[in-house]
């Protein structure tokens, strides 16, 4: 039987692997054609399998009894009880709630304004005036955290800051605002608000500029005004940008920016400014504890994970569109 | 392999010259003769040795707050760096930042990511964690009289021998420390005597000071924009520069009191101490950013004419003659200033307690068994530094140029030093790590020619002030599962809690209780107490309370 139906069969093979060898030819010739592009994206590929995916190996630590000296394939195994020491001890609830907090604060009042500011320089006619704005809002991202707490520091000082200072010549009373526990988180997003608004807006305004001028034309002509323009052409046209910028900063929800919070933080505001992130770097770099950083931060990707995965499926159900 | 091969070829050479040497003997057969060509034999091998190949070392080092805004200048005028690196035929990088926390955090992600530098210095508690973690190599055959005589003239064996930890190889050099200590309080002398005040001489005058100079505008602006005392709580502590802690029977960190060994910052009577800081604090004669302020946020307040008193351990602090200290910047901006020290209590026994070893010398077991030669090396380079050539070089400057030598005299050229060193960056400062500002050590005399009468006055007066052992010479290191470090941030906590959130110090006997129990500062203090029994054989102290 089998011998009966080769040499019927061999021919249709033959034309199956030629078939198969020109589509491969034409892929190799397609690969060859844009072989610079291929070969410009080597770095950023190795970049990421260098810096992103080979330290996951690191991962194994939080199941470890980590010892520096033994390294990762060196120390002993100790399953969940990094975890359990992590979600046990009486710093995890504070910690976990202040971190949550701080970024519902910076999606809330850092998104938003990003969009209104977006939305004003789109409003403006005179180009110079526009540009002018713009370089001078985005300019404080390019700062440091440690130069913008130092103007804070300036201004806000108990003794000597400009605005404390004001505030007491006016008779006004005296302002503590950098270790009153009140004003750490509002003077966190503020300052957040100041150095990063500008930057923010770059992407929407990006999305503004390829909203096709036509809907424009239209809605003008059916009588619609500015306000309705911005409602029915402008902000739809955004929307797919804001959602995934949201979907974005789902997935980072446990990062509340420890750079900033870091150098902010004094013992005066550790009740509501202690974040995970903080608490990691004293346990991890400060007390040597790798395992019990490394359990923590294993966790906050879990969690992160979850959340854009969530966001991801309900911009799907509510709009129509995720990043999936 | 190298080393081996290196050393199969000395010992090669040795053998042949001992052999050549017998024979000579046999020939001769003259005794003192064979003495001779074996003792001549080494100036010969000198060479030899000196074209050992060539390493690169890292050290990783603190500084003090002087040398915050230090930096080393260019390779062609770093005549330190020059002499180290054709001396010992190495490339040498020095890693420094200003000691402290940030320090710490550096040296422990350099640890962490395996890049270990070939010596590093740390604090106690850092060298005690990396000793337990089995990071530190065992110093023996590195830090001994035969290697590096000169550092003993620096640290006693004794010492050494006790700053070990228990059941633990030789991990932790002792760093040459300043066994004299110069901590004073500062006044401007000119803003006393605006107000026709003395130097304070009691706490309550102290405070009567501080109040003038906050109220009565000293310094004559019309503006009330003075302070009577500022320090920097780095926004986390309470400084022990605080004239509270001293009055109310505090002094430094540690001492023995009744018998009994005292937490200063934990004990009972941290009550008064914090009341009393409230009290000033209330009234608003203390600069309100002292928390905030970061090391030396203060002193630059001070330098501003803002501040009229602050406290510093550097004895050369009011000196007009010495670059970069307080006076001279004060100076600076404000011609009459004329900053004095004082203490404003002359009836206690101690102001400070005499120098400790604190900071250890370490060395990577990682590092030590990889390339030993470094750190043979690098251990060499200590040595040198240790003597007399290298602390002169590091303190002074080059031989000709900024100073002179007749003896053990050494004369200082100031204009020279200002020109190459202190107004270049301040750098020498920066390679003074490994030696204090302690002359006598090594039998030499300094003399500055700036050093005018109102310094040397300054001088012996910041030397006068009484000082004390507090604690026998061993090192204290909480029991085995206990971290000190938990203790104090929530110390500090409560501390600062109290003066700003609770006004008032009535809940300190709770928290206390709270540090000794939930963050065992009990087990750990008898601990402490166990330990200097065990130095104290014969007069045990009774147990923590």
């Amino acid at each position: 039987m089998n011998e009966a139906i080769t040499p019927i069969k061999q021919p249709a093979n033959a034309v199956e692997t030629s078939a198969t060898a020109t589509g491969f030819r034409k892929s190799l010739r397609r690969l060859y054609r844009s072989k610079w592009m291929m070969i410009m994206m080597i770095p950023g590929l190795l970049y990421y399998l260098l810096f992103h995916y080979v330290p996951m190996v690191g991962i194994l630590i939080a199941f470890q009894d980590y010892n520096l000296l033994k390294g990762i394939w060196g120390s002993p195994w100790v399953g969940w009880d990094n975890f359990r020491t992590v979600f046990n001890s009486p710093d995890f609830p504070l910690i976990l709630r202040n971190t949550l907090i701080i970024s519902v604060y910076r999606i809330v009042f850092n998104m938003l304004p990003d969009v209104i500011l977006a939305l004003m320089l789109n409003e403006i006619r005179s180009r110079w005036f526009k540009r002018v704005v713009q370089t001078i809002t985005y300019g404080p991202h390019f700062l440091s955290w440690i130069i913008v707490y130092g103007i804070v520091f300036s201004l806000f000082a108990p003794g000597s800051g400009l605005f404390t200072t004001f505030v007491r010549d006016m008779g006004w009373g005296d302002l503590n605002l950098l270790t009153d526990a009140n004003y750490f988180r509002p003077l966190l997003i503020a300052s957040d608000l100041w150095k990063n608004v500008g930057f923010g807006a770059i992407i929407y305004l990006a999305a503004l500029a390829s909203i096709n001028q036509e809907l424009y034309e239209a809605a003008v002509v059916d009588g619609a005004g500015r306000w309705r323009q911005m409602w029915h052409i402008t902000l739809p046209g955004i929307r797919s940008v804001f959602v995934l910028l949201l979907i974005l900063r789902m997935g980072s929800i446990l990062d509340a920016g420890f750079d900033q919070v870091y150098i902010f933080l004094n013992a005066r505001v550790y009740d509501v400014g202690d974040i995970i992130d903080t608490w990691v770097f004293r346990q991890g770099l400060e007390q040597l504890n790798f395992s019990i950083a490394a359990a923590t931060g294993v966790f906050k990707s879990v969690i992160g994970l979850v959340f854009i995965l969530g966001a991801n499926k309900l911009a799907k159900k509510v709009g129509g569109s995720g990043i999936w | 392999m190298k080393k081996s091969l290196l050393t199969v070829l000395a010992a090669l050479s040795v053998v042949t010259a001992a052999c050549s040497n017998n024979g000579n003997t046999a020939e001769t057969n003259e005794p003192p003769a064979n003495a001779e060509p074996a003792a001549s034999s080494d100036p010969v091998k000198e060479p030899e040795t000196d074209e050992k190949p060539k390493l690169s070392l890292r050290f990783m080092t603190p500084v003090g707050s002087a040398s915050a805004n230090a930096t080393l200048p260019a390779a062609d005028k770093d005549f330190v760096k020059q002499a180290i690196e054709e001396k010992f035929n190495v490339d040498l990088k020095l890693d420094y930042m200003v000691g402290g926390e940030d320090y710490k955090n550096k040296m422990n992600v350099q640890l962490a990511g395996g890049d270990i530098p070939d010596i590093f210095i740390g604090d106690g508690a850092a060298s005690q964690k990396y000793a337990t973690d089995g990071l530190l190599a065992d110093l023996t055959p590195y830090l001994n009289e035969q290697t590096t005589p000169n550092y003993f003239k620096w640290v006693r064996q004794q010492e050494l021998d006790s700053y070990q930890l228990k059941g633990m190889n030789f991990n932790r050099g002792i760093l040459p420390f300043m066994r004299n200590q110069y901590p004073a309080w500062y006044v401007r002398q000119d803003w006393l005597d605006k107000l026709n005040l003395k130097a304070p001489t009691s706490y309550d005058e102290m405070i009567e000071v501080m109040r003038q100079f906050t109220n009565n505008d000293p310094d004559g602006n019309g503006k009330k924009d003075t302070y009577g005392f500022s320090t920097s709580g780095n926004g986390a502590s309470v400084p022990l520069e605080f004239p509270q802690w001293l009055a109310n029977g505090f002094v430094a960190d540690f001492q023995i009191v009744d018998n009994k060994f005292v937490d200063n910052r934990t004990d009972l009577g941290v009550q008064k101490v914090i009341q009393d800081i409230i009290d000033i604090n209330n009234e608003g004669i203390i600069d309100p950013d002292w928390f905030l302020s970061k090391t030396p946020g203060h002193l630059d307040k001070a330098a501003q004419g803002k501040i009229g008193i602050f406290f510093s351990g550097d004895q050369n602090v009011a000196l007009e003659g010495a670059p970069n200290s307080m006076q001279a910047r004060t100076k600076a901006l404000i011609p009459e200033a004329n900053w004095q020290p004082f203490n404003p209590f002359p009836d206690k026994p101690a102001i400070w307690k005499y120098g400790v070893p604190e900071t250890s010398i370490m060395v990577g077991a990682a590092v030590a068994e990889k390339k030993p030669e470094n750190i043979q090396r690098s251990f060499e380079i200590l040595n040198w530094l240790a003597g007399e050539e290298g602390y002169l070089l590091t303190h002074y400057g080059q031989e000709g140029k900024h100073y002179t030598k007749e003896g053990n005299t050494i004369t200082l050229i100031p204009e020279a030093y200002d020109a190459d060193i202190a107004n270049a960056g301040n750098w020498l400062g920066i390679y003074r790590f490994f030696t204090p500002e302690e002359p006598s050590v090594l039998g030499l005399d300094v003399i500055d020619p700036r050093v005018s009468p109102r310094d040397q006055a300054i001088l012996k007066t910041v030397a006068s002030f009484p000082k004390h052992d507090a604690l026998p010479p061993i090192t204290l290191a909480p029991p085995e599962g206990m971290n000190i470090g938990d203790l104090r941030k929530e110390m500090n906590k409560l501390h600062i809690k109290m003066i700003f959130e609770d006004k008032s110090a009535d809940k300190w006997p709770q928290y206390r209780e709270e540090l000794m129990t939930k963050f065992k500062g009990r087990e750990i203090f008898q601990g402490y107490t166990d330990q200097i029994n065990s130095a104290l054989k014969d007069n045990p102290l009774d147990a923590f309370q």
